[in-house]
């Protein structure tokens, strides 16, 4: 059961991103006052190296919505009063135990680094859900972007044609609690939304246009917007041009949010669900060049029959994550994708009647594989019943700066909203150097 | 609360006359269940992993451990001739001297969770049954493995693992009924050791595909009447935030060899129906169970024309099981934190035992 709810919409990015809304939305945003590396600083052998290393990284992250429980998952307590039934099971890393339902990423931990020691402190799901992907709370009067944005913002290729942020999230159920947007950067990095169905809607031509029709209104348009931005080339008429190409792009790649024609083996990999066909989209967008790809696997929030969903969800997990680390890994992908596991907190020690955990910020966990991560560490500890983190607390801001690390990002950059610096980070936030490879 | 009367006194049970006489606080949870019909005394399986022994008719029960056993949530007892038997989260069987705290033998029995243990009336026959959707028949007496009872889908259909929760044998121990997460109920020939018939009560699950993409509920239990011919299977009905256990108490009571569904109640109760048992004289039939905020106890009428409760009681804790003595004059119940000591007879006048 949710303790709240918020579907409200939050401004127009928090739309549909459909192919008519997308394009709106990059000619009217893309005027925003940012200005990116410093040119000066970028050139710091330290910096170029970043700049080097970040040049192919992407992101997948699994949004384990509702709050996973860290018992159950990554950091089991078996025998204690709040342990639950479950025992277990080591690894291939010595010494790293995680829960007897995640027997395939037991065979794979030396890909991962977990992170044991999250102290969020606001376990309301709306809440919640917008501080783990921003790592800080709104301004008043300036929304940030979540990372998913700053990723898409760092990471995207300027003439890319394909998507720079995706988010797949199929459940209703807290859909919109993260609130998902690229804040104050432009509108190119706003995340396109996959929910009622896998691929992006009014993607297909209409059927009385014919392929030629469309092809020659394209270059018609094109030579339009060439002839007006030679007179009067400004930042809106070039974002507008660059629009018009992208959605070119996105109808003539159309297969990436098509799986049929992947091989059967790859797709039982990953299992007939949903958040399994969903996975192996995200490794397919990667692959094509998507910076960042969110796939939700909502809902988590056992208040009741905690064990039973578990039961039920953490073996998919286990499947689904498995699938897209070997998946990556069999491409040449893994040591340029970073692969997230997070949801907005965990879940409490106390079992309560229902055989439920309700929600818990003070002492949980996420994982993270791949690049830009030191794979088999386990980072920070919690006490002997899970109750309070005993070693190496994260919170939030720590968390968010750690991922952008990762993903070979300055996590001390600061983006310009007009004259103002705004770092990607709260000042004063460090990343957990020691996870970070 | 009411005092305890030691003094016996020829009654009739009577549900409209339940009460909660004892209630006993504990810290852990306790899943099942097993009355010593001599001593009166229950053994409990606990969250803590060990088998509790008491009796909650006492004032201050003092409670004594059988350890060294299990290693995880002890989810089902019965007794065996001399023996007793538990099953537990950790897949292992073991066989106990009971009076002497002692394990006899454990058995590596299942491959996933074991959920609960049945014995035969007879004696002969133990069942257990687990998540790997297996029902397993054991000699009660040498402890071995008789046959594999294989039927119940090892998926949901969304293809999910499902869960097998509970069996039951008959009272002429001639049949065994088992009952699944998605509502299918099989009740098996112990002759033939083949399935015999199937029923479907697949209102007793819940799989959300809108909102939240995951399922609740399942057949909880399964009990067959006295004189065999009825089985009753309960759960909760269809739950619209699959968060909680939100929906219906239910109890479905079905003519089992035509198929034939006699009674579907709706309690207004909220939650899991976890256990039953029929009266002697096949009357009523009484439900444990409850949410995540409380418990109940729910007495079916049989004899109705239309479904009814002869009388629901909320309980101060979510009922995981309950035992009932032999006369069925009262019960001992088990769950969320506390023992119940309950009683179906007209309270005696108030004259606390002092010892």
């Amino acid at each position: 059961m949710s303790k709240s709810h918020n579907t409200q919409s939050c401004g127009s990015f928090d739309h549909e991103i459909g192919r008519r809304a997308f394009l709106g939305g990059l000619t009217a945003c893309g005027v925003a006052g940012l200005s990116g590396v410093n040119p000066v600083h970028a050139l710091s052998e330290p910096e170029f190296t970043k700049v080097l290393k970040a040049k192919d990284r992407r992101v997948i992250l699994l949004w384990l919505a509702g709050g996973a429980s860290q018992f159950e998952t990554f950091d089991p307590k078996p025998g204690r009063p709040t342990g639950g039934p479950f025992g277990e099971i080591p690894t291939n890393i010595t010494g790293v135990k995680i829960s007897e339902l995640m027997p395939k990423m037991a065979k794979r931990m030396d890909t991962t680094c977990l992170i044991r020691s999250l102290s969020t402190g606001n376990a309301d799901h709306v809440s919640g859900s917008q501080l783990m992907m921003r790592g800080r709370r709104d301004e008043p009067n300036l929304a940030y972007p979540d990372f998913g944005a700053m990723v898409a913002r760092e990471l995207a290729q300027k003439e890319s044609q394909v998507p720079d942020y995706v988010s797949l999230f199929s459940a209703t159920e807290g859909r919109r609690f993260s609130r998902l947007s690229q804040g104050f950067l432009p509108g190119r990095y706003a995340p396109m939304r996959l929910e009622e169905s896998m691929k992006p809607p009014n993607l297909e031509k209409l059927d009385k246009i014919s392929q030629g029709d469309h092809e020659r209104r394209s270059q018609l348009q094109s030579l339009l917007n060439q002839r007006f931005l030679s007179s009067r080339k400004t930042s809106v008429a070039e974002s507008h041009a660059a629009a018009f190409a992208r959605v070119n792009g996105l109808m003539s790649s159309q297969k990436l949010f098509d799986i049929s024609d992947e091989p059967q083996y790859i797709k039982d990999m990953y299992g007939p669900t949903l958040f399994g066909q969903q996975a192996l989209m995200a490794r397919r967008m990667v692959e094509a060049g998507v910076p960042f790809v969110r796939v939700a696997r909502a809902w988590w929030d056992s208040h009741a029959q905690n064990f039973e969903t578990h039961l039920e969800l953490v073996p998919e997990l286990d499947r689904v994550m498995s699938a897209l680390l070997d998946d990556l890994k069999a491409r040449g992908m893994l040591d340029n994708t970073l692969v997230i596991t997070l949801g907005e907190f965990g879940r409490t020690p106390r079992i309560n009647p229902g055989m439920g955990r309700d929600h818990f910020a003070r002492a949980w966990s996420a994982s993270l594989s791949g690049a830009g991560v030191v794979g088999g560490s386990v980072y920070g500890e919690t006490d002997e019943n899970g109750e309070h983190v005993k070693k190496n607390p994260v919170n939030a801001g720590q968390f968010v700066a750690t991922v952008l690390e990762a993903a070979g990002i300055d996590s001390s950059k600061e983006y310009h909203v007009g004259a103002r610096p705004v770092p990607l980070v709260d000042p004063g936030i460090e990343p957990v150097r020691d996870v970070l490879s | 609360m009411f005092s305890v009367n030691d003094d016996p006194i020829e009654m009739k049970p009577d549900p409209k006359k339940f009460k909660i006489v004892r209630e006993h606080k504990r810290k852990d949870i306790l899943f099942s269940v097993h009355m010593d019909q001599k001593s009166n005394s229950i053994f409990c399986g606990s969250s803590d992993s060990k088998i509790h022994l008491l009796n909650a008719r006492d004032e201050k029960p003092q409670s004594k451990a059988l350890e060294g056993g299990h290693t995880s949530y002890v989810s089902g007892i019965a007794q065996a001739g001399p023996h007793l038997v538990s099953g537990a989260w950790d897949k292992k069987l073991i066989w106990w001297n009971a009076k002497e705290g002692m394990v006899v033998k454990k058995i590596d029995a299942h491959d996933k969770w074991i959920r609960a243990v049945s014995a035969s009336p007879d004696g002969k026959w133990i069942a257990s049954t687990s998540d790997d959707m297996i029902v397993k028949l054991w000699n009660a007496a040498s402890q071995e493995l008789v046959k594999d009872l294989k039927g119940h889908a090892v998926t949901t259909p969304t293809d999910f693992p499902s869960m097998l929760f509970t069996a039951r044998f008959s009272p002429d121990s001639k049949y065994l009924a088992s009952a699944d997460k998605i509502g299918d109920v099989i009740i098996w020939d112990l002759e033939s050791k083949k399935e015999l018939v199937r029923l479907k009560a697949p209102e007793l699950y819940t799989w959300d595909d809108r909102q939240r993409f995951h399922s609740i509920g399942g057949a909880r239990s399964v009990c067959f009447s006295p004189d065999g011919t009825k089985l009753a299977v309960s759960g909760v009905g269809k739950i619209g935030n699959v968060d909680g256990l939100g929906g219906k108490a239910r109890i479905s009571v079905f003519d089992w060899k035509n198929k034939k569904k006699l009674i579907e109640f709706q309690s207004g109760q909220q939650g899991l129906v976890n256990h039953l048992e029929f009266s002697h004289d096949g009357k009523w039939v009484l439900g444990g169970g409850g949410n995540q905020q409380k418990g109940f106890f729910i007495f079916l009428d049989l004899e109705a024309e239309k479904p009814k409760a002869i009388h629901e009681v909320q309980a101060p804790m979510h009922v995981h099981e309950f035992a009932f003595s032999e006369d069925q004059l009262s019960l001992q119940a088990v769950g969320h934190q506390k023992v119940l000591y309950c009683e179906l007879k007209a309270p005696a006048p108030p004259a606390e035992k002092k010892t």
